[in-house]
This record gives C-alpha cells, structure tokens and sequence, in this order.
C-alpha cells in the first residue's frame, strides 16, 4: 500500500496515462465483442438469405420440371396417338412413322425385342428401353452421340406387337426451333437438359460450352456434382455457393418418369431483389446499434471516471478531517501547555506590580493585561478545540441562576463601564432561580455574548433581558436577549457569523482585538445545550442576539427582584471599605485544622479584630457560653461533632452569650446549592475555603456592628509592603508550591505565607502519622475528615498538587462510606494505592518549602 | 511473492469478468446461430400399417426394417402401427392417430386392407396412402406399389423345371386369385422352358395365412409326386415344412436360405430400394398412380443356393441376363389351359393385361383338389 501511494503520488501523468490506456483497452474489447457479434450475424443473416434464396430457386426448378414435363408427356401423348391410329389400323405403320418425322425428328418402328421395322434404327441398348416401354413406362431415353428417343408400345388387342418411337437427334436438339429449347430463356436465367443414365447435357442452352457454366475440366456443368449429390434425398435442390459462382444461384429439378435433370442458372440479384434491400437495413440498423452501444459504454465510462474522481475527493476530505483533527488536538495540547508558564508569567508580573511603582508599574499592568487576553485567547483556543474533538462534555449540576447573573454583572458591568456604556440588565422576576443544567457553559455562553457586544459597541448601551418560557412541566426555557446600539452586521456575513476564527468587517474592527473563535464556541455550546442562538441586526445600528437554552427546573421558587438586589449589591460595593480596623470587636473562629485557623488569624491580622479559636466543635460550644462574639466562622467539616450540629447546639444553647451573634459556614465543598443548605441550616452565610483575604475582610465587614469599624486612611492598607523574596525559584514543572496561589490566601502577605508554609510543613509529622493510623485501624471516616482538612490547608499554601491529591482521596473515603458493602473494596483499593503518593508529595512539598523559602 | 488480499481479489474479479464476458459472447453466439434452425429441420412422418407384428419373419420385418432404412436416408420418421386387424374399423382408428402424429405419407403392408382404405383416403386427401397391391385400381385417392414377382417366379420355375428329377413341380398359393395367378403363371413358362414335358401341380389353401392348411397341401403335393416345391405365403411356415418333408423348395422370403440343404434359392425383395423410391419421386407429378418395380429397378432377385449344381446355376444366370436385357416373360406362344391362344410369337402380353385380367392358368398347369 505504501508504495502504492508512493507511486501513485509520484507521477500523476502515468497515472493518467494508465488509467486511460484500461478505459481504452476496455473499450476495445467491448468494441471487439461487438464486431464479432456483428460479423456472426451478418454470416448467419447471409446464410439465412441464401437459404431463401435457394428456396425460391427450389421453386423456380420446380416449375422448369414441370415445364419440360408438360412437353416429354405432351410428345408421348402425340406418339401415342399416332400408336393408336396404327393399332386401330387407320393408318399404316409406314405412314405413322412417316408422319412423326420431321427436321431433326426420326420416327420408327421397332419389334419387341427393339429391333429396327420401319425407319430409324436404334443401338442395341435401346432394347431394354423397349423392355421399359412394354412394362407400360413411358419412357424417354438418351443415347450418346445419337439423340432424344422416345417410344410407345402399338397395342394388338390385349397383347404388342410393335413399338413406335422417335429420335430427336442430338444436333436438332441444340437448335433454336427444338421443342425442347426455350425461347423465353432470359439473360439472367440459363437452363439445360441434363441426362443421368449417360451423365450427358441432353439440351444444353445457347453457347453451353463457352459460357462460365461449363465445367471443362469435368466436362459437365458447373456445380453438378454437388447438384446430384442434395438430389438425392429431394426432388429439387438449390445451390449457392460463392466458390462455384458469386452471382448465379444453381437449381435443379428432377423431371418426373424419366432420368432427366433440368439445371438452371439464376442470378442471385434477380431473386432478391426486395430482400437485400432488408438485409442492408438490417445491417444499417446493427450499425447504428452499435454506435449508440459506444455511445452508452463511453458513457458508463466518463461516470466511471466521475464516481472515481469523487472517491479521491472523499479520500481527501477524510484526509483533511484527519488533519483538522490532528490540528485540533495540538492546539489544545499546546494551549495547556501554554498556560502553565503564562500562569508563572502572570505570578511573577503580579510581584513585580506589587513592588514596582511608577513606570514599571505601568508596564507591569500593561503585561498583565496582555497576559489576562492571552489567557482568555488560549482559553478560547482550549475551549475549541475541546469541542472539535468532541471532549467537551456538558455536565449538568444543580446551580443558582442569581448566582449565575450576579457574576454576568459584575464580569459585563465593569468592561462596560471602563468603555463608558450603559449596561442595563432586565430579568424576569418570575423565573425560578434553582435549576439545573451546565451552569459553567451557561456562563461562559451569556458573557461571551454579552463581552462580544461590549466590544463591538464603541457607545451607547448593551441591554441585557433574561426571560424564561415555561413549556413544559419540570423545565424551562432560558431566553437571553443581548441588544447593543453596536456597529451591526452586514446582511451577506450574517452566514459567516458563526463559522470559526471568521472576523468580520476586518477594515473597521481591525483595532478590535479577537480570535474570531468566540462565536463558534457560543454557537457550540449552545448547540450542546440542545438550546439555539438568533441574530438580528441593522448594520450600523445594532444587532440583538437571542440565545434560548431548556434547563431543568429544581424548585420552582421564583428569582425574585434581581434588579434590586443588583442595586444593593452596588450600594454594598460602594460601602465597602478597602481596608478598616475594628479593634472592638471580638470573632470565633473554628476548625479542627490549627492551619486554617492561623490562616484566619493572619487575613484578620490587620483589622485589629480581637480572634479567638477553638479547634472542635465542643470547644466552640464552651467558649460561646463564656464570651460574647461578633461573628463566629464555624467549619462544616470536623471529627466528632461537625458544623452543622454544632450550631443546632450553639442555637438551642440558653447560656449562650452569642444568641443573636451571625454564624458563617467555613466550607471547602463550594458547590451550587451548598449556600442555600446553609442558610436553612440557620447560618448567615457561608464562605468557601481557602479563603482569600479580600473576602473574608468584606465578609467580616458586612456582618460587623457598623458602629466597631473604624475606617482606615488610604495609606495604611499599602502601607505594609511584603518584603520581596530573596530568591525567586524559576518555575518549574516540578515545583509543590505554586506561589500566587499561596499569595492569594493570604492576602498577598509574603510574611504570611511564609508563616502559613512553616506551619504547614511542621504539622507534616503529625497529620502523616494520624492519617496513617486512620487507614490502619479501617477508620476511613476519620481519614475523610483529615484528608479533607489536608486538602484546604494544602490548597491555602500553594500545594495545588497535594491539594488534589487529597482531594481525590476524600472523594474515594466519601464513596467509601456511601456504597454498598461490596464495592468498598475498590474504593478502599484507591485509597491504600494513593495514600503513599499523598504522603510523598507532602515530604516533596516540605523539602521544596525548606529550600525555596529557606524555612526549617 | 506472497500476494496480498486486494490483489488475490482483483485478479479473481479479473478473471470472473473473463469469464462472464466469454458465456455472453458464447450465449449470443450460439442464438444467432442456431435461431430458427428447428424450422428448417423438421421432419416429415411416415406411417407404416402392418396386420402382423413388425417382427414377425418374412415380409413384415422385411417391409418395416426396409422402410425404417429408406426413412432415415430420405429424412423421415417412421411410426409404424403393427397387428392392426383388417376386419374391424381399427385400420380407421390407427390413421387417426397417426396422422396426429405428423404423418404425411401413409404406406399399407397388407392387401386386405385396401376396401377400408378407399373411405379414410377420401376423408384425408392431404394424406399419400400407399395401398401394396397393384391388380385392381379401386381409388384415384389412392397410390399402388408392389412388386413384379413373376419376373423372379419365371426363374424360379426355370430352376424347379432343372432340378426336378421326377419332372413334377408343385407350388402352394392361397387363392387363385389376379397375383397368384399370375406367378403360377410365370411359374410354369419358366419351368415348360427348362423342360417342356414336366407337369406343374398347384394346391390351394383356401387361406391366407392357415400353417395346418399349408402343411396339408405340401404333403399333398409330396404325395402327387412333386420333388421341388414352391409357395405364395405370408409365413416362412411352409418353407420349414417342405423341409420335413424332404421336399427341396425355392423360398418365397429371402431367410429361406438359411435353410439348406433343401432350400434351392430365395425369392429377395429389396424393400428399402423399394420405398427409397417412393420416399424420392413426388408422386403427385407422375402420369401414373401403380409403382410397379421389377427386376429392372433391381429390387427383386432369386438368390441362389451356392450348394446348386454349376449347370442348373449356369442357365439360371443366362435366363436372369435376358431380362435384365429386356426379354419379357409373357411373350411368344402361350395358350391357356382352355386352349385359347393368350400371345403369339413376337408379341408381349401388354402391361395392363397383365396387370389387371389375367383370369386364365398356362396350360400345363393341374390343380390339386384336397381332398
């Protein structure tokens, strides 16, 4: 096969040339076939024509039979009358013999034994004629160099006497006033008398032996041999046959009672004349046949040649799809791998910003902004690429769809207030807020679209309308409507909208930075939603894109005023206060994981905010009976008494002194639903772990009396500056701690995170040792709790790896403790296989923390 | 070389398309060439009606192994209906059927059936009948054949007159009717040659086919003194008895001579040039309906014993040369039993005298009563 293709890819003229040598070849053959087919019929046709020929020649020799018959009998009954007359002695016999004679024509008289009475004498062999003559044969007989005899018996009563007979001599016989000779004998018809007994020519016609059908070399006539030989099965036979003459049919035909023959001569063209007009039809029409015959095979043909040009269009349309499949996972190949160093990029540029001012800080922000398009590019690329390879996979989960909006809003809001438009947003109060469905694509499809028209609007407004159609039970229909006052499309590239990497209006848009992917991916996911997305457009004016999407409905509790809640939030954010202190106010905080709780300690550090801690459960308890707290953060996951309980305790607690105290759910399980299950449980609200400093400081801030914070001044919050690492690690592949991640836990404090990673590491001993124990004593509950704790604590310094390791092992532990008896062991399985792998990155994370960070 | 697949597949695809393309070309060929032959190759039937079984010795067998010769040389098929019964109207039902069967010329082996014959021959006029007798012409729907047997009875006579020593010749016949007549006829001028003083003894049946009847005649010519016999039967049964009888013979049937030591010669008919002549001429352009053949057609002769002695085969010969040369047995003086003078010297008895009114014996001729 490979050199097949070799070959064929080679010399594509050869190719050519071949394959037009087979259709050639082919064609011949067919061609071939035909021609002998043709050749086949024409010989039978011919044989056929001869056939009739020799049939109507047949007849012809009939009739020239019957002709010379009607004239021997016509002889005979003259004889006989003549005999008669002698018998009924009317006349004498002298006077009948000479009567009969005449020019040329002897009569005679013979005796029974034939010999000679009166006037001619006969050979001695005309006796047996006489013989002939007395059984009562009429009888005609030949005799060499003599003539034409002809005898009758002359009846004596019952007996005979004597035999009357004729001689016709043989040269009498030749001439023209003959009776045997025919006048009417035509030019193209030649006739002769010919005698069997002496194989004589009896009457020949007119200049017999000079003409082409005389055989000289047997001295007969011509074809006579072939003649006698059909004679003998039939009475009269026709020949034509090309060897003996080409134009002239030969007939011959017995004459009745003697041994006579008549042979006739006819010209082949005399016969048929009408039928080889029919034979040339016929002929003409098998020519045309034929033709139209080419005609159809060229035809086949050519579609031949089509249906195989169209197989090595298919052959390379396969192969193009193979190549855009290959593109395709290259680039999502390389776009992972491209973000793993851009990520290290924009971690490092964010030191930089941080350490900068002036005009390095200008630039730093320029690298940072061009880093964040190059993420989002490659995050495109990503998102495409996974779709064209069909990886994309839609995961439905149950989300919030306020949620979803709040982050619509806040991503579109502020791009469209940095552009200076008006972003309005109108949704439906009565749309149910829990379903269920992709939430992530949801998201990312509503602010493409939205982030596509605040790119192509250079002023004015972008309406944002969410409407739902209920259409059937248990599902609804999501309408998103985007209306820009943009710069609109053109009706002719409305079709070309949607194709990937397609921009249009080039000229106009060029400053307009994009991938052109964006679209296609919406449309995409759309499509994968099983939803659908419309354009509508003016150009020049503006364009409207409706995406619908079917979701299911969860609960059907209406989204309620998004609006207004969308004008609180706004009145929040302008309350909020970038950095505060509140050295009167006093918070719990509790975890089991001693880390989280530094980790707490340290974002509040600098609130001035008075924190206690208690690393269970029973302790929280205690310590609300003693002392009054503003805010208690209470961790949902712990050993022995977990969150949850925890505050259906604390609530029920009289002695407590925090009754009206908000308690805030610390979780690391930040999944849709999860705020709305807190907030039945009787908690204010909840905060997803790790925490990050800017939220908890806003958390804090929100639930605090409003009269124990004290507004810091602008400089205090930069006025502490982390002090810049002393030797920053290239970034490897290999490296445990990802630095921004650590930084953003701990609200950008390198001090912190140095704390947070000496701690972490130092706890190393203890938690190895208590998960080991846990695995060893079967109690995978208890692993789950701790492994869970490793998994936040992890993710807080910058172990992602570790993080996910735990992570993955919590996972298994949960599974554990829900499936059925006989699946454990697989679970179980994991984790024993998985716990070293855990143990070994917290070893590699510790001994990179000690030499990246020089901690001991 | 180890072929791939694809090319195993390809060269057997080859090679099926070879091969369609050849049994298509082969197909077409052979409907051109034998389209319509059918037509030109069809056969007319011939039907042969015999009262005896067509194996039965003698003439049956003779006539229809004759005919099944002449059929398949002139391209006939023969159908041929045996023991038909000449008394009931089954020669009728048989006609029926074989003119279903295609048959265009209808050929009788036995006289009787000649009365019956008349009614059907009217009723299928697209039919040749060939009634075997050539005395009475009682039809012009009809054609006669038979055959001239007193050309050989006149030799047969001439070689009884030579072998019998005790001068008595005796001969067995059924009726005297126009046929056995005239054989008797033939018989006794052959044998008044070989020897003018010699007497010619004839015994009825009074049957046409009768084996106790004819052993009774010939026991009774034996017994008048006849030393050489011959017959008119349809059997070779009287052959076989004459033998008993230590009576030497001349056969009416050509297997007679495979009985020695008694048998002298063997009348021999040549059926198949017989019919082969019938089968040939086109009976419907002759002048005449009787197809009459003899000797000169060379379809009868007396086959010789090669045990007889030189000079008696000599003058047989001699006497078979004259009439092949032309010599007529019923010529010159012949004066009847009555005394009334039938020819003269240098006269023939004309054709149809012979063929239809010879009511008178040769004088010379006694008939046996039985007694």
């Amino acid at each position: 096969m490979k050199q097949d293709n070799t070959s064929n890819t080679s010399s594509p003229e050869r190719r050519m040339l071949t394959f037009t040598l087979h259709l050639l070849g082919r064609f011949l053959i067919f061609f071939a076939i035909l021609l002998l087919i043709g050749l086949a019929l024409q010989d039978k046709m011919n044989e056929s024509l001869n056939h009739e020929v020799e049939k109507f020649n047949l007849q012809q020799g009939e009739l020239r039979a019957s002709v010379y018959n009607r004239q021997l009998t016509n002889e005979i009954n003259e004889l006989s009358r003549t005999a008669m007359l002698i018998s009924a002695e009317k006349i004498t016999p002298a006077n009948g013999v000479q009567s009969i004679s005449g020019q040329g024509q002897l009569g005679g008289l013979l005796d029974i034994n034939g010999q000679s009475l009166l006037g001619v004498s006969l050979p001695k062999e005309a006796r047996l004629q006489c013989a002939r003559t007395l059984q009562g044969d009429p009888s005609w007989r030949y005799y060499k160099d003599l003539g034409l005899v002809v005898m009758v018996p002359v009846y004596e009563g019952n007996n005979v006497r004597h035999i009357l007979c004729k001689l016709y001599t043989a040269t009498g016989l030749q001439e023209r006033t003959s009776p045997f000779q025919f006048t009417d004998q035509q030019e193209n018809e030649k006739l002769l008398l010919y005698d069997l007994n002496t194989q004589r020519v009896v009457v020949p016609f007119e200049d017999y032996k000079n003409s082409s059908f005389y055989d000289a070399a047997k001295d007969s006539p011509l074809g006579l041999d072939q003649l006698l030989s059909k004679l003998e099965h039939s009475q009269e036979t026709a020949i034509f046959d090309p060897a003996l003459n080409n134009d002239y049919v030969i007939y011959a035909a017995y004459i009745p009672n003697t041994s006579f023959v008549v042979i006739g001569y006819r010209q082949w063209r005399s016969v048929l004349t009408g039928i080889s007009n029919i034979h040339l039809i016929v002929l003409w029409v098998f020519g045309l046949l034929v033709v139209l015959f080419c005609v159809f095979i060229l035809y086949a043909f050519t579609n031949q040649v089509a249906a195989e040009e169209s197989s090595a269009l298919r052959e390379a349309r396969d192969e193009a799809l193979r190549a855009n499949q290959a593109k395709s996972d290259f680039l999502a190949n390389m776009s992972h791998e491209i973000r793993t160093p851009l990520n290290a990029i924009l971690g490092m540029n964010e030191m930089i910003m941080r350490e900068a001012s002036g005009n390095l800080k200008k630039y730093a922000f320029n690298v940072k902004s061009a880093g964040e398009t190059l993420l989002s590019i490659i995050n495109d690329i990503l998102d495409f690429s996974k779709i064209e390879s069909g990886k994309m996979e839609i995961v439905p989960v149950s989300y919030s769809l306020s949620s979803v909006l709040n982050d619509v809003y806040n991503m579109v809001s502020y791009k469209a207030g940095e552009k200076g438009l008006a972003f309005h947003m109108n949704v439906d109060a009565n749309i149910p807020d829990a379903l269920h469905g992709d939430e992530v694509r949801l998201r990312q499809v509503v602010v493409n679209i939205l982030n596509n028209a605040v790119k192509y609007t250079p002023k004015g407004s972008v309406t944002f309308t969410v409407k739902a159609h209920s259409y059937q039970s248990g599902s609804v229909e999501l309408e998103f409507i985007t209306q820009d006052t943009g710069i609109g499309i053109r009706e002719e590239d409305k079709e070309k909208l949607f194709a990937k990497f397609q921009r249009l209006d080039i000229e106009k848009n060029r400053n307009i930075e994009g991938t052109g992917l964006g679209l296609a991916i919406t449309v995409r996911l759309t499509e994968m939603m099983q939803g659908n997305i419309t354009v509508d457009s003016i150009y020049g004016e503006g364009s409207t894109f409706t995406i619908r999407l079917p979701q299911t409905v969860e609960k059907n509790e209406p989204i309620g005023d998004f609006n207004a809640r969308i004008e609180a939030a706004l009145q929040e954010e302008a309350h909020y206060q970038k950095s505060f202190t509140a050295p009167n106010a006093h918070i719990l905080v509790v975890d089991d994981n001693d880390m989280n709780l530094t980790v707490v300690e340290s974002l509040l550090e600098q609130t001035r905010i008075n924190i206690h801690t208690a690393s269970s459960g029973k302790e929280c308890l205690q310590l609300i009976q003693d002392n009054h707290y503003d805010i208690v953060f209470l961790d949902h996951m712990m050993p022995e008494m977990d969150g949850l309980e925890t505050l259906s305790r604390a609530k029920k607690l009289i002695t407590s002194k925090c009754q009206d105290t908000p308690f805030i759910a610390l979780t690391a399980n930040a999944v849709a639903g999860v705020k709305e299950m807190f907030l039945a449980k009787g908690f204010n609200d909840y905060l997803s772990k790790p925490v990050d400093g800017k939220t908890i400081e806003r958390m804090v801030q929100k639930y605090l009396p409003p009269e124990k914070i004290c507004l810091a001044d602008a400089g205090t919050t930069e006025a502490i500056p982390a002090p810049a690492p002393e030797t920053v690690a290239p970034a490897t592949v290999e490296e445990q701690i990802d630095l921004p991640t650590a930084m953003k836990y701990c609200g950008n404090n390198e001090e912190m995170q140095k704390k947070f990673l000496s701690m972490f590491v130092s706890r190393r001993g203890s938690v190895s040792q208590q998960l080991e124990n846990d695995l060893q004593t079967g109690n995978i509950e208890d692993y789950t709790t701790h492994v869970h704790a490793l998994k936040s604590t992890a993710l807080s310094i910058g172990g992602i790896k570790l993080s996910e390791c735990a992570k993955a092992l919590e996972m298994a532990g949960h599974a554990y403790i829900e499936v059925p008896e006989n699946e454990k062991d697989s679970q179980l399985a994991y984790i024993q296989s998985h716990h070293p792998e855990a143990l070994a990155l917290y070893q590699r994370l510790s001994q990179e923390a000690k030499e990246r960070f020089g901690l001991e | 070389m180890k072929l791939s697949s694809y090319d195993t597949l390809k060269r057997r695809f080859i090679a099926f398309a070879i091969l369609q393309a050849l049994l298509l070309c082969l197909a077409i060929f052979l409907s051109i060439n034998y389209f319509g032959s059918a037509i030109w190759e069809k056969r007319d039937g011939v039907g042969l009606i015999l009262a005896s079984s067509k194996d039965a010795p003698g003439w049956p067998r003779e006539m229809s192994q004759g005919l099944q010769k002449a059929c398949n040389e002139h391209g006939y098929n023969l159908y041929i209906e045996d023991n038909v019964s000449s008394d009931d109207n089954s020669l009728a039902q048989v006609t029926d059927k074989l003119l279903q069967k295609g048959v265009k010329k209808i050929f009788l082996a036995n006289p009787g059936y000649q009365h019956d014959l008349e009614a059907i021959a009217r009723k299928y006029p697209q039919v040749d009948f060939y009634a075997n007798s050539v005395g009475e012409i009682i039809s012009d729907r009809m054609f006669n054949y038979s055959v001239r047997y007193y050309e050989v009875r006149y030799l047969a006579g001439i070689l009884a007159g030579l072998h019998s020593r005790t001068g008595i010749v005796g001969y067995m016949a059924p009726f005297p009717a126009l046929e056995t007549r005239r054989d008797i006829n033939a018989f006794a001028l052959g044998v008044q040659k070989a020897r003018p003083d010699a007497r010619i003894l004839v015994a009825w049946t009074g049957q046409w086919i009768s084996p106790e009847k004819e052993s009774k005649a010939l026991y009774i010519l034996k017994h008048a003194g006849a030393d050489v016999v011959t017959y008119f039967a349809a059997s070779q049964n009287p052959a076989r008895e004459a033998a008993s009888l230590e009576l030497d013979y001349i056969d009416f049937h050509s297997t007679g001579r495979d009985l020695p030591p008694h048998c002298l010669a063997a009348l021999e008919t040549d059926w198949n040039a017989v019919y082969g002549k019938l089968l040939h001429i086109n009976v419907h352009k002759t002048t005449g309906r009787n197809y009459w053949q003899g000797m000169l057609d060379q379809v009868i002769h007396l086959h010789l014993s090669p045990d007889l002695p030189p000079r008696e085969e000599a003058l047989i010969l001699r006497a078979r040369q004259e009439l092949l040369e032309g010599y007529p047995v019923f010529s010159g003086d012949i004066v009847d039993r009555e005394g009334i003078v039938r020819c003269r010297t240098g006269e023939v008895i004309a054709n149809s005298n012979l063929r239809e009114k010879m009511d008178w014996l040769v004088k010379g001729v006694e008939i046996l009563e039985a007694r």
